[in-house]
């Protein structure tokens, strides 16, 4: 039986069509996908300014469903987007998610929005009994910030600063809090993301001067952590400048273009400046788990869950900066 | 002043004792003790288990108001409600110190064992080991610092990592403290392990940690990771029991941390069990000066745990010391300045 798909077909361009749906081969399992999370990636695609992916594209990585075979039959999952090649260096060396190579579901391939995806079973991970299925779809992008806060090495009592209150940095802040800082600091110029985010506790840094303010703040200390969640030119310039000596500088968000940062401070400051690309199969256990020790904490951050034909929609939404995580559900789920 | 003495080497030789009210050196200064926890090495001593350099006045875990200032030291600190790491004496030259871990300095004599302590009206530490007790934290939650600040440093060797599923054998003081540390960095679930059903696994439970008795807590653990096994287990018992438990729950390339002593030469222990698995080992010793202030932002987020102390004026130590022994409390505190004494 055919199913509803949203392809996009050009810059902001979608149709729907009727698929039929993709069946597993071999050892391959097909996923029954409930719910897709659309994301700051998908915008790039829409967009047209992804390096990678080409249309026509079923956009959708951010999958929770029900595997319909393999060592999860019938269970709820999260679908682990990643495909690495195997072969590279890093593969070799058991770092699959840097996989000189590295493609994803939705991005490279055709992704969750078609209601149907068809994996190898070790991209599944089983949803914890008793977590709903909406905040389940947190657990991609909250992977990020676990694997990133896990990089960082964020400990108990650390003072962490955190550029940029889009999802993932609310998501960075929220996993902060949960590895113990004691006093999460968000950088965000747009008033309603800053608002949103002392709704949710967290302090936010006075857009106009964040340095002199997070010194206030911390009383001279500086920040232990920052993670930079926005990936704009200015902010770039400040990360050395917002960590204390021997600080971490931990970088999430997307720069398209190389910028300047004084190397000669994180040289002279001994500071640690880390990359992220994507996540490790456990953090994506660790953010499940995580979800599901406090779903009440994550609900707040699923804006809406939209039909397939209000996805076009809610990417406009998402562009004008209106929401955080918006859930598309799929077929008949 | 009156203060708790052990004062001769042997079990026992323990009485209250008029004593002069110590007097700060330069860069010290003098703590008016609001309460001073009794722990399981102040027993220790009482029994000549661990070592001790009488006469000496015991105690090493206190919250208390600096009412005196040695030279050199800065006047802000009079009147401050302070806790302090018991690290006195620590060299500062040795390979050890050198590499910030001062708590396991030969030449470290704490107070309690090494110098005078805090079961008495006062006692003199150097400022560089105070620390400023957060103006929410109540007296009988800071006086947890110092067991706290074990906790973490505990914790710390092992690292939580979000979602960790954290089994901890041992209800004591210790074990209790160790379950709420890792709720605060991280961990989805705290198993706390008892070896009968008690007031401190209630406690335990009342703090949002899941309780099992014995072989037991195997089985949870089997249960919520779907056969897996825990990723951190911390060991608060030092018996043998204790261990063998914690290493039939732990998952391979898991995490074991022992913080517990034994009080004995040796413990047998599954050894091709623990090889099997593949797990990383650590064991913890005392506080790091890193975990003092995490240690205070804990109690802060979990004031709850003033709950598990119970107050004794330092005049019926007597009943204190039973109570510890016998287990019919969590976590005694002497209180110096409460009429009983007198």
């Amino acid at each position: 039986m055919s199913r509803a798909a949203l392809v996009l077909t050009g810059v902001d361009r979608f149709a729907v069509e009727q698929r039929e749906p993709a069946e597993a081969i071999g050892d391959q399992v097909a996923v029954d996908v409930g719910l897709v999370g659309l994301c700051g990636t998908d915008l790039h695609i829409v967009d047209g300014s992804h390096p990678r992916a080409r249309v026509p594209l079923v956009l959708g990585h951010e999958l929770v469903g029900h595997a319909l075979g393999g060592p999860f039959a019938g269970r709820a999952v999260v679908v682990d987007p990643l495909i690495a090649c195997g072969s590279c260096s890093a593969c070799q060396l058991g770092q699959r998610h840097v996989c000189a190579n590295l493609r994803l579901i939705g991005i490279d391939r055709d992704g969750g929005l078609s209601g149907r995806v068809v994996v190898d079973p070790d991209r599944l991970h089983p949803i914890p009994d008793g977590l709903a299925l909406t905040v389940a779809a947190l657990a991609e992008p909250l992977a990020v910030a676990v694997h990133a806060v896990r990089r960082a090495q964020v400990a108990a009592a650390d003072k962490v600063v955190i550029m940029g209150a889009g999802p993932i940095g609310l998501l960075l802040a929220h996993a902060a809090r949960r590895a113990g800082a004691v006093q999460i600091l968000v950088g965000e110029p747009a008033p309603d993301r800053r608002r949103f985010a002392e709704l949710a506790g967290f302090e936010t840094l006075d857009p106009s001067d964040p340095l002199a303010d997070l010194d206030r703040r911390t009383s001279g200390w500086l920040a232990d952590v920052v993670f930079d969640a926005a990936a704009v030119p200015a902010v770039a310039a400040l990360l050395p400048r917002l960590v204390r000596p021997a600080g971490r500088i931990c970088l999430v968000g997307t720069y398209g273009r190389p910028v300047e940062i004084d190397l000669q401070a994180v040289l002279f400051r001994e500071l640690s400046l880390i990359g992220n690309r994507v996540y490790e199969p456990a953090d994506l256990d660790n953010a499940l788990a995580t979800l599901a020790a406090d779903p009440p904490g994550f609900a707040p951050l699923i804006s809406a869950v939209v039909r397939l034909d209000e996805a076009p929609a809610a990417f406009a939404r998402l562009r004008a900066g209106e929401g955080i995580k918006y859930l598309v559900t799929t077929g008949d789920s | 002043m009156l203060a708790l003495v052990k004062t001769a080497r042997g079990a026992g030789h323990l009485a209250l004792e008029e004593r002069p009210e110590p007097v700060p050196l330069a860069g010290w200064v003098t703590i008016a003790v609001r309460y001073a926890g009794i722990c399981g090495t102040d027993i220790h001593i009482v029994d000549d288990e661990f070592p001790y350099w009488p006469p000496v006045t015991m105690g090493h875990e206190f919250v208390g108001t600096v009412t005196g200032l040695g030279d050199g030291v800065d006047a802000a600190w009079l009147g401050t409600r302070v806790v302090s790491e018991p690290h006195s004496l620590a060299c500062g030259t040795c390979h050890l110190c050198r590499r910030g871990f001062a708590e396991l300095c030969a030449s470290k004599r704490s107070p309690g064992w090494g110098i005078d302590g805090a079961f008495a009206s006062h006692l003199v530490m150097p400022t560089h080991l105070i620390h400023r007790v957060p103006d929410g934290l109540s007296d009988q939650a800071a006086a947890l610092a110092e067991p706290m600040a074990v906790s973490v440093t505990a914790l710390a060797r092992a690292g939580v990592d979000a979602g960790d599923i954290v089994l901890i054998v041992g209800p004591g003081p210790v074990g209790i403290l160790v379950a709420a540390a890792a709720r605060v960095m991280g961990a989805a679930t705290v198993i706390v392990a008892g070896r009968h059903e008690s007031d401190r696994l209630r406690f335990a439970a009342s703090i949002g940690a899941v309780t099992a008795v014995g072989d037991a807590a195997v089985e949870l653990v089997e249960d919520l990771t779907a056969g897996r096994g825990a990723d951190l287990v911390v060991d608060a018992t030092g018996s043998a029991e204790g261990i063998a438990l914690a290493l039939r729950a732990v998952r391979r390339r898991g995490r074991l941390v022992a913080v517990g002593m034994s009080g004995k030469p040796e413990v047998p222990i599954p050894w091709d069990l623990a090889v099997s698995r593949a797990i990383d080992a650590s064991f913890s010793m005392s506080s790091n000066g890193t975990a003092w202030d995490p240690a205070l932002m804990i109690l802060e987020r979990a004031p709850e745990l003033a709950a598990m102390t119970t107050v004794f004026p330092l005049g019926e130590w007597q009943a204190a010391l039973a109570a510890v022994r016998n287990r019919t409390v969590i976590k005694a505190l002497l209180q110096p300045g409460s009429g009983a004494e007198t």
